[in-house]
């Protein structure tokens, strides 16, 4: 309608940072404008989005325990993460649970057999959270993961191979992987969890493309020591 | 530990300031783990500045200051991990997702959408996603960013404009935003 749109004024619009005159100009034009009329509702939209953006809250124990460290001086290891992380809550929807399997008594639960809609370009770095559901709390259980040429984990640069000693929950344990590809093309990332003479191999497959997709199988090794 | 008169008193000082502190590490680094490592650091670095912490008015501020600058000085520190990817494997997501013809639960809906806005975010540059999440997220006024980050309310005007910009071209080109001429 006019031939003036006002779509640099719309922040300030939103923001109720305009003069009153220029508001009201401002108003008028969006009633006339069907244009900036969208415009408006995509911004208001933008924003209710970026509000409703949920924070994802630190393990239960956190505070206490980061209150404790630094009266102590003593700055957690990053192997240590792991530990905090155990019987955190994850907010729902808010994080990749890869159910990757189950050590223990209890069978394993279904497991999803693809993740679709995972990007991980080259160089991209991406969190995936693995789940491991235990029947019974593990103490003193050895985690090793192995990753194929090209993915690295963001705390081990250039290694193939990270291991964790480390004590699982009974319940969820979640370890989060920091993932970043540095070359080639993906490949199985293979996750071997040790406790007593108890032992299960995780693979997943990472494809490292623009369209990345995670695929999971569980490969059980009984005897396995 | 609680035993210790020193160590309670610097809790009973930071304590309630504790979520606010991890929410804006959160913001600032997207991930759990990395939000916890920040505010793991400021309380290390904070701690033998007890008597200085017992003399400040207003804490909230001064200590956001605290945290925003060591993410600054030690940005990559904090930024192994860009973002999380959203599936929840209890039930089976792919149903929740696709369904066409469906209705799809509206949780799932949300968290699709969620991982879309945060997968956009984590393509912004740090300088516009920090404003933008700090102002349209945490509901920060231009002053308080100010305050914090020691950049000017001009400057934090024009990084917000541009960052909505950004981010809006990098939903509609997603599919996932509704531009004017979809
Ligand atoms: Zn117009």
């Amino acid at each position: 309608m006019n031939a003036e749109h006002i779509d640099n004024q719309l922040d300030a619009y939103l923001d109720g940072e305009l003069p009153e005159q220029e508001r009201r100009n401002v108003f008028e034009h969006l009633h006339g404008c069907r244009q900036c009329h969208q415009t408006l509702a995509d911004a208001k939209s933008l924003r209710a989005r970026l509000a409703n953006l949920p924070v994802e809250g630190p393990a239960p124990d956190f505070f206490a325990q980061a209150l404790a460290n630094a009266a102590n001086q003593d700055r957690q290891a990053p192997m240590n993460r792991w530990a905090t992380v155990i019987g955190g809550t994850i907010a729902a929807g808010m994080a990749l649970l890869v159910v990757v399997g189950m050590l223990g008594r209890t069978p394993a639960p279904e497991l999803t057999p693809e993740l679709q809609g995972v990007t991980l370009a080259l160089h991209e770095s991406r969190t995936l959270n693995l789940v491991f559901s235990s029947a019974e709390a593990l103490e003193g259980a050895r985690l090793v993961v192995e990753l194929p040429h090209g993915l690295e984990l963001g705390a081990y640069p250039g290694e193939q191979r990270v291991r964790w000693k480390t004590s699982l929950q009974a319940g969820r344990n979640v370890l989060p992987l920091d993932l970043i590809a540095v070359a080639g093309n993906g490949g199985e990332i293979v996750a071997h969890l040790r406790h007593g003479d108890k032992s299960k191999t995780f693979r997943l497959r990472v494809n490292v493309t623009d369209a990345t997709s995670f695929l999971i199988e569980e490969k059980p090794t009984p005897g396995q020591a | 530990m609680s035993g210790d008169p020193t160590a309670a008193e610097f809790e009973t000082l930071i304590r309630p300031h504790l979520d606010r502190l991890y929410r804006l590490a959160y913001r600032l680094t997207l991930t759990v783990a990395d939000a916890q490592d920040l505010v793991q650091d400021v309380l290390v670095k904070l701690y033998p500045r007890r008597d200085e912490l017992s003399s400040i008015d207003d804490l909230t501020p001064w200590l956001s200051r605290v945290l925003y600058n060591q993410f600054v000085q030690q940005t990559r520190r904090y930024r192994s991990q860009r973002f999380r990817v959203v599936l929840e494997t209890d039930g089976d997501p792919m149903d929740s997702l696709a369904g066409p013809g469906e209705d799809p639960a509206e949780e799932a809906l949300r968290s699709f959408d969620i991982s879309e806005v945060r997968s956009a975010l984590g393509r912004l540059s740090e300088d516009h996603r920090t404003v933008l999440l700090m102002h349209d997220a945490e509901g920060y006024k231009l002053q308080e960013i100010q305050i914090i980050t020691g950049i000017s309310v001009g400057t934090i005007k024009s990084r917000l404009h541009r960052a909505r910009a950004r981010l809006r071209e990098l939903l509609t080109a997603d599919g996932t935003f509704s531009g004017p001429n979809a």
